[in-house]
């Protein structure tokens, strides 16, 4: 729980860890942090305890932070409240199409559809276009 | 010759200090989260993969204040988002923080080479060469602990240690002053015969005023 004090990013990407009440929820947040020896970045973990004024988030869930005034924080440990929830879980919306996915496949399409049409797609191989290398 | 500790691992000139501050990409003081969402086998998101693996590093070096985070295999398709906010600094006193709404942006990647991807996010995201330019020249003055004077680390040369201490505030040896060098020559003959010169820079060093 080592939250850097000095500065304090105002929006956070996180997923949730736990929620001890309705109200008050437990996020990790991954920073990329350099190395000195390496030079390479490596994920740091913080965990950030995060206000939530609609109780809509479960654990796992992929949430947005907001950074709240210093006016309402009683508590250090309350600087951030939950604004939106990016990705809910088990209900992924692809921002872009704006249908329901599910790791790799659209839930909108059957499955057996799909994998009807790749099994056709695998038997009569349609000629590739010469690309450059990259 | 074994090879050198570090230098292991796939290109492993990524991980110099060279090709990290050769990074081309910086940021507006607006852009907050930087979202990568890829996934790992499909050729679809190839292009997408390479900029990671050779220009992630490079954008994250430059700007230490934003959030880049990778989504693997959640959504199907390749796509980059930035979180924007309005508020330009990180302020301590924000009152306004109901009406700051941040923006999301998305951009696509599906089937794109990723010096495309490079080059639409520097149009688009990045801090243009001119305000790189000037950024620089502003912030030049106070890095170089060369220089000195107002805007800068010190504000006199006799606040380094080893140059002579402002003449204001202690009195120099007086074969370095200009009244003795030019108008009092006489007088500087007669001292220098009880001191030489070097002693009594040696004793002006001695003096604490």
């Amino acid at each position: 729980m080592a939250a850097q004090v000095a500065n304090l990013p105002s929006l956070i990407i996180g997923r949730v860890l736990t929620k001890s009440n309705t109200t008050t929820a437990i996020i990790r947040v991954l920073q990329m942090q350099l190395d000195d020896k390496f030079d390479m970045f490596f994920n740091k973990r913080i965990d950030y305890k995060a206000f939530d004024k609609q109780e809509k988030t479960k654990v796992g869930d992929i949430v947005l932070l907001k950074k709240r005034p210093t006016l309402d924080c009683r508590y250090p440990l309350e600087r951030y409240e939950i604004s939106e929830i990016v990705y809910e879980l088990g209900r992924i919306k692809d921002p872009l199409t704006g249908r329901p996915c599910n790791g790799l496949r659209y839930l909108d399409e059957s499955f057996v559809a799909k994998e009807r049409e790749d099994q056709l797609k695998r038997s009569a191989p349609t000629t590739l276009n010469a690309l450059p290398n990259e | 010759m074994p090879a050198p500790m570090f230098m292991r691992g796939a290109a492993p000139w990524r991980n110099t200090l060279t090709y990290l501050e050769s990074g081309k990409i910086i940021f507006r003081p607006i852009v907050r989260i930087f979202t990568l969402n890829y996934t790992l086998d499909k050729p679809d998101s190839d292009g997408l993969r390479r900029f990671i693996f050779w220009h992630l590093a490079q954008i994250q070096y430059k700007n230490p204040n934003v959030q880049c985070v990778q989504f693997k295999n959640t959504t199907p398709t390749p796509f980059v988002s930035f979180y924007l906010s309005r508020s330009s600094s990180d302020d301590i006193e924000n009152e306004t923080n109901s009406d700051n709404d941040y923006d999301i942006v998305h951009m696509d990647c599906y089937k794109k080479t990723s010096n495309e991807i490079h080059d639409s996010i520097r149009r688009v995201m990045g801090k243009s060469e001119l305000q790189q330019r000037i950024d620089l020249e502003l912030t030049a003055r106070l890095e170089n602990p060369a220089n000195f004077g107002k805007d800068c680390a010190h504000y006199c040369m006799c606040l380094v240690y080893g140059q002579m201490s402002c003449p204001g505030r202690k009195v120099l040896p007086e074969h370095l002053r200009g009244k003795f060098a030019r108008y009092k020559i006489d007088e500087l003959d007669e001292m220098r015969k009880k001191i030489s010169d070097e002693e009594a820079l040696k004793e002006y060093w001695k003096r604490p005023f």
